[in-house]
């Protein structure tokens, strides 16, 4: 019999309908990791017990009333920090936030605890979901639950360590350039950037107005398939919401792979500075397997990488530095080190080149949506270049060496498909590997089920963090 | 089942234009307009004729894609992108476009020389509404203070420091300026990763600028809806 952090939230859901569990019991013994764990692992900012004990006894007794608000009724998660919840400081793990305590919930929120999910607490995250791994930060960085020295990803860090430790069975993040599949590739989980527009993001602190994304992490696919069926759907105060009926996401998981298309971008990685040759093994593998189970796998182009990335980049800089420009201004002793060196460089750019950016974005966008997604139904490559970097290679300024933060991600939220990370295997020293499938605008689904049969394939989910290392001394050191 | 290796001619897997999907881009009124042309109408929308330089720019793109050997030659209709589109997209946006001459350059220079600093960040904040004034300014300035080689008007005016700076030194002292001009002060212990950051970013701002030809964007119209709030894609 399985531990209960290693319930799946699809497992978990049936044995509380089927009255052999309790969100109390699940949400008890979620809270007694945390302690245990989170000490040395930094995942949470702050856990919220009280309103989780008494969000999950009032979910216990819907369901003896026979009262099912749908798949995360019950269940446990957390939510990255610069998620707002009424009453609950939200800091985006930065002083300026510090005793920031929102009067509203934002929407994602609004819809889980309408679902009847329980609020673990918040996640870390690294400062406004850009900066780095700063030790200067209000709160320490999030560890990687495979190995302490290492890096969880950026940066919704705290989301994907919670997750691998089996803190919560499913995490909120935010995606801009990468934080919700970066940090599922390096902790070893499963993580969905949806497509632009189909989960609101009203209420999440903003890094970047068009690249912005929210999306879940969880340990299989179809959790994640479960989470986004509560949270995804229009919000009319979201400008960039899309108005589009959401289907049901876990249609294909089960369903086999005979009939997809699937082009194996490799050239758009292979030649990557930073690409480790265990990654491209890993995916190369992937791929393989793919074709193994009944997929016609062959090779898709996509245009350069650098143009994906300067276009994203540029993008990022010009709307971030908008965002806290007054902050930049009058209170920049308040922002982390790498935060403020991330940030301020967008100053030096002009009208111009964000025209120019947001014109190539749209022609991107078309190169990969015309000729690329019209003969594929997916496309699969690499999420990461390289295992997840040590801490120890962060130094004093930003950036660090480009194998540190090498990651493949931020050509989709360019164009903004829908693209999921599933863990592809593990490198020489036991860290997470992972694969990266893109789909079609608003066909998470067929991402999704080529998602769930790929990890059903390898069988890697049952493989777990060994999460001795944090074990919190009996005198509570930390 | 298997997978094609690497090193596969990938420009056959492209599709055939027969075969893809139209583009949205492909609107009646742009084969309208391409219809009026080739029926030899020389008349703007609003029946005035058009010097000839002026029509060359609407047959064929900008002034700037027949510099850059993009231009049909006069007369020659424009011509109707269909779903090859796709194709050229594709084709014209696959290399790694870090060598390319910056079309900012006129000297075919490759976009990384644009860190180099051009002109002396201390014209910056006397530039006045004359642009002819502030190199005039110069030189008077440099009479009078005979700091100088009379012959360049621009050196006189810089400290001797900084006239024997090296390029990271002028680097620096337009990052002074810019960020003086957005109000930001920056500390010094923070200054190295912003520098090397404003660096980059410049690096990445000339991959931004491409030539593109008129079939990239028949309507010649720059189109800056969202990517996929009008998708006709039904999952």
């Amino acid at each position: 019999m399985k531990p209960l952090h290693e319930l799946s939230i699809a497992e978990a859901g049936a044995q509380m309908r089927a009255g052999t569990l309790t969100s109390l019991a699940l949400t008890g013994h979620a809270l007694a990791r945390i302690a245990e764990f989170d000490p040395r692992l930094h995942a949470f900012i702050t856990v919220t017990e009280d309103r989780a004990l008494r969000d999950a006894a009032r979910a216990d007794q819907a369901l003896r009333a026979g009262i099912d608000l749908g798949p995360m009724h019950g269940i446990p998660y957390g939510l990255k920090d610069i998620f707002d919840t009424a009453g609950i400081r939200t800091t985006c793990n930065s002083w300026l936030m510090e005793n920031h305590v929102p009067r509203e919930d934002c929407e994602v929120e609004s819809r889980l605890r309408a679902g009847g999910a329980v609020l673990l607490g918040k996640l870390n995250t690294h400062e406004f979901a850009l900066g780095g791994p700063s030790p200067e930060l209000p709160f320490p960085p999030a560890r990687n639950p495979w190995n302490p020295a290492h890096s969880p990803g950026a940066s919704s860090s705290g989301s994907g360590a919670a997750v691998a430790a089996g803190l919560v069975h499913a995490a909120l993040g935010s995606d801009t350039s990468g934080s919700v599949r970066s940090p599922a590739c390096h902790c070893g989980v499963v993580g969905l950037k949806p497509t632009y527009g189909r989960v609101s993001r009203r209420g999440a602190f903003p890094l970047s107005y068009a690249l912005d994304h929210n999306g879940p992490l969880a340990w299989t696919v179809e959790d994640c398939a479960l989470v986004m069926q509560v949270v995804a759907g229009h919000d009319p105060l979201d400008p960039a919401s899309a108005d589009v009926p959401v289907p049901d996401f876990t249609a294909g998981i089960g369903r086999d792979l005979s009939g997809l298309r699937i082009g194996y971008a490799r050239r758009f990685f292979a030649g990557l500075p930073g690409l480790s040759p265990e990654v491209l093994a890993a995916v190369d593998g992937a791929a393989g397997t793919l074709a193994e189970m009944g997929a016609t796998v062959s090779e898709a182009e996509l245009p350069s990488f650098d143009l994906f990335n300067a276009c994203g980049r540029v993008i990022m800089a010009a709307e971030s530095y908008a965002i806290h420009e007054q902050d930049l201004r009058e209170r920049p002793e308040r922002f982390g080190r790498y935060t403020y060196q991330r940030i301020i460089p967008g100053a030096a750019l002009t009208a111009a080149d964000l025209v120019q950016a947001f014109r190539l974005r749209r022609e991107l966008a078309e190169a990969v949506n015309g000729p690329v997604l019209d003969r594929f139904d997916a496309l699969v490559c690499a999420t990461a270049l390289s295992p997840p970097a040590r801490f120890a290679d962060f130094g004093e300024h930003w950036p660090p060496p480009a194998a540190a933060t090498a990651t493949l991600t931020i050509p989709f939220n360019v164009t903004g498909n829908p693209a999921l990370s599933v863990p592809a295997g593990f490198s020489r020293d036991g860290l997470p590997l992972g694969v990266q499938i893109v789909g079609r605008f608003f066909d998470e689904l067929t991402v999704l089920r080529i998602g769930a049969a790929y990890q059903a394939a390898t069988g890697l989910a049952a493989r777990r963090a060994p999460m001795s290392w944090a074990r919190a001394d009996p005198g509570g050191g930390t | 089942m298997s997978v094609t290796s690497a090193g596969r001619n990938l420009s056959s897997t492209l599709p055939r234009s027969a075969g893809a999907r139209p583009r949205r881009s492909l609107q009646p009124g742009g084969a309208l307009r391409s219809a009026g042309l080739r029926a030899g109408s020389r008349r703007s929308h609003s029946g005035t004729s058009l010097p000839q330089r002026r029509w060359a720019v609407m047959l064929h793109g900008s002034p700037r894609s027949e510099e850059r050997g993009t231009a049909r030659p006069p007369g020659e209709p424009t011509k109707i992108v269909s779903g090859g589109g796709h194709r050229l997209r594709l084709k014209h946006l696959r290399a790694s476009c870090s060598t390319l001459p910056d079309p900012e350059l006129s000297d075919g220079r490759t976009g990384d020389s644009r860190n180099i600093v051009e002109f002396p960040v201390n014209r910056v904040p006397q530039s006045t509404s004359c642009p002819e004034q502030p190199i005039a300014a110069h030189a008077r300035r440099s009479r009078r203070t005979d700091r100088g080689s009379a012959r360049n008007p621009i050196l006189p005016i810089i400290p001797a420091r900084r006239v024997t700076a090296n390029k990271n030194d002028l680097d620096g002292r337009e990052f002074d300026a810019l960020m003086e001009r957005h109000g930001l002060a920056v500390p010094p212990d923070r200054r190295a990763g912003i520098v090397s950051g404003v660096k980059d970013l410049r690096r990445l701002t000339t991959l931004l600028r491409r030539p593109r030809p008129a079939e990239l964007e028949p309507a010649a119209v720059f189109r800056v809806d969202t990517v996929v709030r009008n998708s006709t894609h039904d999952p």
